[in-house]
């Protein structure tokens, strides 16, 4: 397997969670019990200093986060982002299913940094049988002491409740998902104060991915050493990825920042499957660029990444053989767009709408130069006047694809 | 405001369901997911959702759209099981047509429709994070993944004899 490694991960597959017992045995609960042992700011220092960023996408910088919500007098909810919608992403779903009490740890340590009595996990509609496991893994870490009042002895009361999404891709960004949490349909809203003075029915609201969460225990045991020896100076520690499509071995892996995406494709993955070509590589869900292969060697960080203006978003890597063609592909891409838009604002209700009939036209070879023109103009329109990240990001596929495969076209 | 489109035991399953949601509005997603999940046909009827908004003090056109926003509810009638194909990224390098082609040629209706016998719906999904094992179709709660045309076919059948009943 080369150069994955197993911290953030090696409990996934390998312990029961009908019960906390082997999670315990596993080293579960030390990183709560060390973080007690510290005051909340040497906890929210720990966690700035671990370099880590939100794991869900946005890789907005966790532990800043967490000092401005700190910040705020009021009590904070803990609200957990659970709702992996972008295509090619299911790590989370793993989290969920294979180590739920990481979960409630790590938000119960957020709860004690930034304070707060009660936390939210907004699951997807999708992961019904997660959500089970969480709701059973919820009171068993209750019953237990690890959940509840005074817990493990201490002054630190906080509650989880499970909320299911309904089938809205939308809902992955952090105002849409406050909406649907407050019963109304996902729409994002403009902010007027940062969620961590108003967020969730306009409280104090601490919003993180469900690997951040998963990450910040470890920092607080000893395999905290390990965790950050990897990974490179701006991308400190390990990234959990989703691994899949035209490879021999699809999955979750856990893999140190630095490590490049050949390795991650051809070791981990075991290379392409039948033997076939390599064609590209799409990073990071829907909204993430296509790599061609002579970018294979670029290292996974997100500094390389940003160099070219990409983003490793929410650590998915797809992978599409010789057999698929980019344009059938941008349709795809941009079908998804058109269903999962909410409408609200025009750039992005319209902007992914006129993309995919340029996509279609260039599936069907029947775009001219001037349609690739186009297909700037509006992709440089909605970068710039979209509502949220769902409208800037949703032209990537078509404006990376037409980069590094125009010759194509010619 | 219709009254009496709904039996006794229809009002009785939703009113149980708003206090298992505290009469909050705020929970209206959880409990348009819930009344729609008593339903056999899978959506959420006229009457219903007017109950439900005179119960809760909200507008109608407010429950609309949230019933209307969300791909997981539904106000018009699916079938008893409904298959999804995930026609997203991964599924579609994995070729997703296939299944597609298979499951309409074995049910004999579109994408969209439902078959006569009112058995089977069929529709496209998006991502539901079943990548590790594309192509994937979900059927309700169950997610059947590495599929095949054979395998599909089977797993029709499997429903069409009713095992799936109980579940």
């Amino acid at each position: 397997m080369g150069k994955t490694v197993s911290i953030l991960t090696k409990n996934l597959k390998n312990i029961n969670v009908d019960t906390i017992d082997d999670y315990l045995s596993a080293g579960g609960y030390e990183g709560l019990k060390k973080t007690l042992s510290l005051t909340p700011l040497e906890v929210i220092e720990i966690v700035k200093d671990s370099g880590l960023r939100g794991r869900g996408g946005a890789a907005f910088p966790t532990g800043k986060k967490w000092e401005q919500a700190a910040r705020v007098k009021e009590d904070s909810y803990i609200l957990c982002n659970a709702d992996e919608g972008e295509p090619g992403t299911f790590k989370d779903r793993y989290f969920l299913e294979y180590d739920p009490y990481r979960v409630i740890e790590g938000m119960t340590i957020a709860a004690y940094a930034v304070g707060g009595r009660e936390g939210y996990i907004y699951i997807r509609e999708e992961y019904g049988k997660q959500k089970e496991i969480v709701l059973k893994a919820i009171d068993v870490a209750k019953a237990a002491g690890f959940l509840g009042d005074n817990i493990l002895g201490t002054e630190l009361c906080f509650n989880i409740k499970v909320i299911s999404g309904a089938g809205a891709f939308i809902c992955g960004e952090t105002t849409a998902l406050i909406q649907s949490i407050e019963g109304g349909g996902g729409r994002p809203k403009i902010k007027f104060k940062r969620t961590a003075e108003s967020g969730l029915f306009g409280k104090p609201t601490l919003a993180n991915n469900i690997e951040s969460y998963c990450v910040v225990p470890t920092l607080f045991t000893k395999d905290a050493q390990e965790y950050l020896s990897h990974g490179t100076e701006k991308s400190k520690g390990t990234k959990v990825i989703s691994l899949c499509g035209n490879v021999e071995y699809p999955g979750v892996y856990e893999v140190p920042f630095g490590i490049t995406l050949r390795e991650i494709i051809y070791e981990a993955g075991g290379g392409i499957k039948d033997g076939r070509d390599f064609k590209f590589a799409q990073i990071g869900g829907a909204s993430g660029p296509l790599i061609p292969k002579s970018m294979l060697d670029i290292p996974y960080t997100y500094e390389d990444f940003s160099k070219e203006k990409y983003s490793i978003g929410s650590g998915a890597v797809l992978v599409a053989d010789d057999t698929n063609s980019v344009a059938d592909f941008m349709v795809t891409v941009q079908e998804f767009f058109v269903h999962e838009s909410c409408g609200k604002c025009t750039p992005c209700r319209e902007g992914n709408r006129q993309l995919l009939k340029l996509a279609h036209k260039i599936a069907d070879k029947k775009a001219t130069v001037e349609d690739f023109i186009t297909v700037k103009r509006i992709a440089n329109v909605m970068d710039k006047c979209s509502f949220c990240g769902l409208g800037t990001a949703a032209p990537t596929v078509m404006v990376t694809a037409i980069q590094h495969f125009y010759d194509m076209y010619n | 405001m219709s009254k009496n489109l709904l039996d006794v035991n229809e009002y009785e399953e939703i009113d149980n369901i708003l206090k298992k949601h505290d009469m909050s509005k705020h929970n209206l997603v959880g409990i348009l997911l819930d009344v729609q999940a008593i339903s056999p046909e899978h959506y959420i009827k006229k009457e219903q959702a007017e109950y439900i908004s005179n119960k809760l003090n909200i507008f109608l056109s407010n429950v609309y759209d949230v019933i209307t926003f969300y791909s997981a509810l539904s106000d018009k009638p699916k079938g008893k099981y409904v298959i999804q194909v995930c026609n997203s990224t991964c599924c579609r390098v994995m070729k997703y047509e296939k299944i597609k082609d298979a499951i309409e040629k074995e049910l004999k209706i579109g994408i969209g429709e439902i078959t006569s016998d009112g058995i089977f719906s069929f529709e496209y999904s998006s991502c539901f994070g079943a990548c590790d094992i594309s192509p994937a179709v979900r059927i309700g709660e169950n997610v059947y993944g590495n599929l095949d045309e054979t395998k599909i076919i089977n797993i029709i059948n499997d429903y069409r004899g009713g095992i799936w009943e109980k579940q």
